[in-house]
């Protein structure tokens, strides 16, 4: 009996999670290493596909087969890798960020969305002395990385290649359209970790302290003028250029879970980042679309502060930089301060 | 991989109702001959994908299972909160079922890290209770029922209340560690200010009310960390209370990510959009968290039992946040 139903059905559900600009015969031939002909001749159905090729695609292109052919689970798939310190390479965590980001700019329709406890890591890249600042703190309070468990925090060591990758990689999120929704707290994670590196004597020198709350304000600065213009701009560059359209919310009700989505002509995959910095991924329709809706809901209860609503805007980020202020003139009482 | 064609029909004598039939049951579902069918059995020949597939679908059986597709992820399993058919009663009866199976192991921990107190606290009091049930399905689920509601300590019925306070205590019955940071209030406070704003208290009373439950509250927890013991407010801590431990940390604020441990049974549960939760068993998740919780502990304070100065001084961060909440100082403060 020759039956290709399901490998039709599997195929075309296939396509559908592909983006338009990119062929479905190549593709295949490509991950399963066989000729475009070869390919043809599955994808029309003329030889049965191994069990391994079916294996190998799915694993290529993360789907569940069982959400594929429509048997009903309420098992939600997610990828990522874990960091971990014996494997963790900061180039080539740094090089999937710009891949991942690189191949959302190609797709014709797409947009970001955050949802965040945090300010968006992006933002961080731009400037040097906080992002060098929270890479050390990911790197050694969060992750526990053996080899820097005596060492203090020092901006003197030569950042260029961190920086250099860093620009590149805010260079292309600025060009892609995006929502930011965040709340004036998200600013006290990085406040905490400067404090904790107070309190414990981390900082190399005062200097090293000062020049990451200067490069901290100065991130705010920068984003506060891109909520002005309502766009996503590399700072001293012309704003009216910028392709990346920039609409910014305040909650004041709600910190957010860290979530991101990606919306694109074809598909929402949702992001969530776990246990400090790790990013995990799943392109399961029904929970990124769930997120979606939550997140437009937080969204109507928000206030647009991006273009419009100036008072609104200076007001906002007036509160974060009070409490900058309050942090860095150690006004604020914590735990180690007493 | 391993032989998928022999998982499968391993699977399957385990499943079906009447497995000395299963070379006949596969005559008929694929159409073959009895002999193709023991050849298939044996594995001298290879089953197609589209055999593959109405096999599994006969049986019932997860393909993602059999081709074993996710070994390096993560498979998570909950239900999501809907407008349509949401029932806060179903959703506490539900974590009610949860901690009781919990509870009836001998060998039994959670562990917390999160971004807002551990909801069970909330449910310890009634007003906070009630002013809870109404964010999460006003403000946060929004959902179409709720729209011209105000808030008042009516919305919640006695069966909610009983239900909530039920809760409570079978988590008070479950040893557990928590991690929290000062911050965590925050949440709360910022609701309430919402609330304020937006003039969706019926009386200004009521606020009052919940500030000062907000203060109880924050003391009982001090008294459960002094005693390093779990117990309702209103009771006194004894030997017999399962044992709390609680670390606070300056630099990090969670994800309200729970560790569940019970017997051989571990669970990671991720909260996500407000109230909803998803969890899973994937080893390599469940140990990475694990990890990761533990070096957080690493670098917090223990203020349960021991530390009574930090322990103090902690609780104290959190009735200063609720007074200057409470008294619209709140801007720029922390």
């Amino acid at each position: 009996m020759t039956n290709t139903g399901n490998q039709l059905l599997f195929f075309q559900n296939l396509k559908s999670v592909i983006p338009d600009h990119i062929s479905l015969v190549d593709q295949v031939a490509e991950v399963l290493h066989i000729s475009e002909d070869s390919a043809y001749r599955r994808i029309r159905g003329d030889k049965q596909l191994a069990l391994e090729e079916v294996h190998t695609l799915c694993r290529y292109f993360r789907i569940s087969l069982d959400n594929l052919l429509g048997r009903p689970s309420q098992n939600v798939i997610f990828s990522g890798k874990y960091i971990r310190p014996e494997t963790f390479n900061f180039s080539n965590f740094m090089q999937d960020i710009l891949n991942l980001l690189k191949g959302i700019h190609q797709m014709k329709e797409k947009e970001m969305i955050f949802f965040s406890k945090d300010i968006p890591p992006y933002h961080y890249f731009l400037f040097p002395e906080i992002v060098a600042f929270k890479y050390f703190s990911w790197m050694r309070t969060l992750l526990d990385f053996p080899q820097l468990r005596s060492v203090k925090f020092t901006l003197d060591h030569n950042m260029d290649e961190l920086l250099l990758m860093g620009q590149k990689i805010a260079e292309v999120y600025y060009k892609i359209p995006g929502s930011e929704v965040i709340n004036a707290d998200n600013i006290l994670t990085t406040l905490r970790q400067i404090e904790y590196y107070k309190d414990a004597k981390l900082f190399a020198s005062e200097d090293d302290l000062n020049r990451v709350y200067n490069s901290l304000e100065k991130m705010v600065d920068h984003i506060k003028h891109m909520a002005s213009e309502g766009k996503k701009f590399l700072p001293g560059k012309d704003p009216s250029f910028s392709t990346g359209e920039y609409k910014l919310y305040v909650n004041d009700f709600y910190v957010g879970d860290n979530t991101f989505l990606l919306k694109t002509d074809k598909d929402i995959i949702c992001f969530l980042i776990l246990c400090g910095t790790n990013v995990f991924r799943t392109t399961d329709r029904v929970f990124s679309e769930y997120q979606d809706k939550f997140i437009k809901n937080i969204i109507s209860k928000s206030s647009m502060i991006s273009i419009v609503n100036e008072k609104e805007r200076n007001a906002f980020f007036q509160e974060i930089y009070d409490r900058i202020r309050a942090y860095r003139e150690n006004r604020v009482q914590t735990l180690g301060n007493f | 991989m391993q032989n998928i064609q022999a998982i499968l029909f391993n699977k399957i004598r385990t499943v079906a109702p009447n497995p000395g039939t299963l070379a006949e049951d596969l005559v008929k579902l694929l159409d073959i001959s009895k002999d193709s069918a023991y050849r298939r059995l044996k594995g001298e020949k290879q089953l197609s994908f589209d055999e593959l597939v109405t096999v599994a679908q006969a049986y019932d059986l997860s393909l993602d299972d059999l081709l074993d597709l996710w070994e390096e992820s993560i498979v998570f399993q909950g239900d999501y909160v809907s407008s349509d058919d949401f029932d806060l009663e179903k959703y506490l009866l539900s974590m009610l079922t949860n901690l009781q199976k919990l509870e009836q192991f001998d060998q039994k921990e959670l562990f917390y890290i999160s971004k807002d107190f551990p909801v069970f606290y909330y449910l310890m009091y009634p007003e906070v209770s009630a002013f809870k049930f109404f964010v999460w399905t006003k403000t946060q689920m929004q959902f179409e029922a709720m729209k011209e509601k105000k808030f008042s300590f009516d919305t919640l019925t006695p069966r909610l209340a009983e239900l909530a306070l039920q809760v409570a205590e079978l988590y008070t019955r479950i040893p557990s560690s928590e991690i929290l940071n000062a911050d965590n209030i925050l949440n709360d406070l910022r609701q309430l200010e919402y609330y304020k704003d937006t003039n969706l208290m019926a009386s200004h009373a009521d606020l009052d009310i919940i500030y000062s439950k907000l203060h109880e509250m924050t003391s009982h927890m001090e008294e459960q960390a002094s005693s390093g013991r779990k117990f309702m407010p209103g009771k006194k801590a004894s030997a017999a209370d399962a044992s709390y431990k609680l670390y606070v940390n300056d630099f990090f604020v969670g994800d309200n990510t729970i560790i569940a441990k019970a017997g051989d049974l571990r669970l990671v549960y991720v909260n996500h959009a407000a109230i909803n939760f998803v969890y899973t068993s994937t080893p390599a998740f469940v140990d990475y968290n694990e990890e990761f919780m533990n070096n957080i502990i690493k670098r917090s304070s223990l203020i349960s039992e021991v530390g009574e100065r930090t322990r103090s001084r902690f609780f104290n961060l959190i009735h200063e946040r609720i007074g200057h909440f409470s008294k619209g100082q709140s801007a720029g403060s922390y």
